[in-house]
């Protein structure tokens, strides 16, 4: 057979690679683009919706790929879904656990940690395939204030200003945000700045509420608040936001 | 002397007209030795329901924060609170599960209840078998005393002032003839649209 | 040996996919199909019932009860399909035993999807060959959900699967609107299922179940009711 170090999960290849994690990883390829930019004043999280069908009910669905994990994380999701609800079920109990024996929020770092770790043991032992599944978390604590963190199905993760997960043209949706962002950006810019990315690696007759979620996630005063925008909401920012005319290429 | 009149303290819930009341004293003591003057056995689980847990303090700590945890689970799975109702079932079952280990607490359950704020108040013992009435419910180191005034001083329909004097009499008619419990109180008002919190000043001897 | 059973029967191939997931999607795609409308007070499952002449129709039931308010359909594996009603079931009394309250549709759907997600992932074990529809009444309403053998699933107005999905949610798009009631949604889901229907449609060869806001009760209707429902067409 052609296909040997493949089937099997937790094996290396001759030349030093898991092949599963690498198959995990072009899944994610398949899912719309998430982008996620870290502001001075909060978090922005956007992605692209991929299952759109007319008969879909949007009134009992909230968000498709957005979820809160805990008053002070949420996060964003490109892959599997059903992958990644189990993961966002532990998630949820990892951060209750913490506050549970501890009496305060779980620090975000902690807790990106914690689940990669359940995600790096898929890539090891036990004989199971991998999680499909790339997640964008973003957080406040009190030692770090607002993070914005990226994790893949190898169980690898770190800290982002700015970073995409998931899309054809990841690389263009990076090279966007390198090129716009600014260390100071605020909340507004960066809301702006998402739209762009998302205009330049998608069709452009498919920018509306239909086909975008966007959230936000900020402070006022001690509270932390976080809001996903509505279909209403989104169609008017996106006609408020003067972007520039399409060049051709 | 009972486990559970190791650090004293007391609690009623009432309902009233579209509202329910919650109370406790402010004892916090060991044995005969007062340690506070400044600690309430009142909960809030959420805006529509408060619990009050007698009994030993550390086993009424640790069993409100196995509350806060299991409600927390809920409200991100189901984006809802938990109705006092379901709060009351959760509790029982979770004593229950320590059938032969037991939280030596008596917890009161109060809220309002579905889309038209229905009164609710429960109670349970400290393995989990659950009372419901519609008038009052009464736990701690006192509660010959505290059924007494109850029983004299409720009258149905009460509004949210009425209930809060009746409930108030009945804490601090009571207390005064308990040593492990007073030194003051705390009267929560739940009512569809507000919450009303209120110290009692009491003796402090 | 034990350990041989221990690893994923479903893994990635490397353009990304998961086979076995999609293999078990084509084993529900070719089921007898299964439609489900939900209206502004209720929702309405029909699905085919074709057996052999010599069967007693009575013994085969494609629709089942969940919960008093809750049911579902299933499209492909019949096996499969009564261990995860099985297990649904047992879920749905697991609820109510902890909160003393009925479990809402989407608790009940998410303890199903994460069912079937699990058989995608562990050791020695291959996914359910079946979709469901999920419909039901709650707290919030009528619902109806699609559950797929992947672990996904999605909240519709109105849609079918098994053999004749795509032309009847065709069909499905162009009649539904947002205003119809129970009784209008049966119709239209009837009309569905004979479209893609190749002999005559008898109370005998289909199922037909509802739960309305009259009493928020699923029922599964009796050929006798069916028939009223047929002759009205």
């Amino acid at each position: 057979m052609a296909r040997r170090y493949d089937q099997r999960t937790t094996i290396f290849s001759p030349e030093g690679r898991v092949y599963q994690v690498e198959y995990a990883m072009t899944a994610i390829r398949h899912a719309g683009a998430t982008v996620g930019i870290l502001a001075k004043d909060g978090i922005v999280l956007a992605a692209e919706k991929k299952t759109t069908a007319k008969l879909l009910d949007q009134s009992t669905t909230i968000s498709e790929k957005m979820f809160k994990i805990d008053e002070h994380v949420v996060c964003a999701v490109a892959g599997i879904t059903s992958d990644a609800n189990i993961l966002i079920n532990y998630a949820r109990l990892s951060s209750q656990r913490y506050y549970y024996q501890y009496q305060e929020p779980m620090p975000v770092e902690q807790l990106v940690s914690q689940i990669c770790d359940t995600k790096q043991g898929y890539t090891q032992y036990g004989g199971l395939r991998p999680f499909g599944v790339s997640f964008l978390y973003a957080g406040w604590d009190r030692h770090y204030g607002f993070q914005l963190y990226q994790s893949d199905p190898s169980g690898n993760f770190a800290g982002w200003k700015a970073t995409s997960i998931g899309g054809e043209n990841s690389p263009v949706a990076q090279s966007v945000l390198r090129s716009n962002y600014k260390p100071d950006i605020s909340l507004k810019e960066a809301l702006t700045l998402a739209l762009k990315v998302l205009t330049k690696t998608m069709d452009r007759s498919n920018i509306n509420s239909d086909k975008l979620e966007f959230s936000y996630f900020t402070r006022i005063g001690d509270k932390i608040v976080y809001h996903i925008l509505t279909a209403e909401e989104l169609d008017s920012f996106i006609k408020e936001t003067d972007l520039e005319p399409e060049t051709d290429d | 002397m009972s486990i559970m009149a190791y650090n004293g303290g007391a609690c009623i819930v009432m309902t009233g007209k579209n509202c329910v009341a919650i109370a406790s004293d402010l004892r916090f003591g060991i044995q005969q030795q007062t340690i506070s003057n400044d600690y309430p056995k009142v909960y809030r689980v959420n805006d529509k329901c408060f619990i009050g847990i007698s009994g030993l303090v550390t086993d009424a700590q640790t069993l409100h924060q196995k509350i806060v945890f299991r409600h927390n689970l809920y409200k991100l799975r189901e984006e809802r609170d938990m109705s006092p109702k379901v709060v009351t079932n959760l509790i029982a079952n979770m004593l229950y599960e320590k059938r032969f280990g037991p939280y030596f607490t008596e917890p009161l359950i109060c809220g309002l209840e579905g889309p038209d704020n229905t009164p609710y108040i429960s109670g349970m013992d400290l393995i989990g078998a659950q009372v419901q009435t519609d008038d009052f419910l009464v736990v701690g180191t006192m509660t010959p005393a505290m059924y007494g005034v109850c029983e004299t001083l409720y009258k149905k329909d009460m509004n949210e002032d009425e209930l809060f004097e009746t409930i108030s009499q009945c804490m601090l008619a009571s207390l005064e003839r308990d040593a492990l419990s007073g030194w003051g109180a705390v009267v929560n008002i739940i009512t569809p649209t507000k919450l009303i919190t209120k110290k009692l000043i009491g003796r402090q001897d | 040996m034990d350990s041989d059973y221990s690893f994923s029967l479903t893994t990635f191939s490397p353009s990304g996919k998961l086979v076995q997931i999609e293999h078990a999607l084509q084993a529900a795609a070719s089921g007898g199909s299964a439609i489900g409308i939900k209206a502004k007070n209720g929702v309405v499952l029909v699905t085919e019932k074709k057996l052999h002449s010599l069967v007693d129709v009575s013994s085969v039931q494609k629709i089942s009860m969940i919960t008093e308010n809750i049911g579902v359909v299933y499209a492909g594996m019949g096996p499969d399909s009564r261990v995860l009603i099985k297990k649904a079931r047992k879920e749905a009394e697991k609820y109510y035993k902890q909160y003393k309250e009925m479990i809402p549709v989407l608790q009940l759907v998410r303890e199903l999807a994460s069912i079937m997600q699990e058989y995608t992932q562990s050791g020695g074990v291959r996914p359910f060959g079946v979709s469901l529809l999920v419909s039901g009444f709650d707290e919030k309403g009528p619902h109806l959900y699609q559950v797929d053998p992947s672990g996904s699933y999605f909240a519709w107005k109105a849609t079918a699967i098994g053999k004749n999905m795509i032309n009847s949610k065709t069909f499905l798009e162009k009649r539904y609107n947002d205003d119809l009631e129970i009784d209008d949604a049966i119709q239209t889901a009837l009309i569905t299922l004979k479209e893609g229907f190749e002999t005559q449609l008898t109370e005998f060869n289909m199922e037909l179940a509802v739960v309305s806001s009259k009493n928020q009760k699923f029922e599964i209707l009796t050929p006798s009711q069916i028939k009223d429902y047929l002759s009205n067409l």
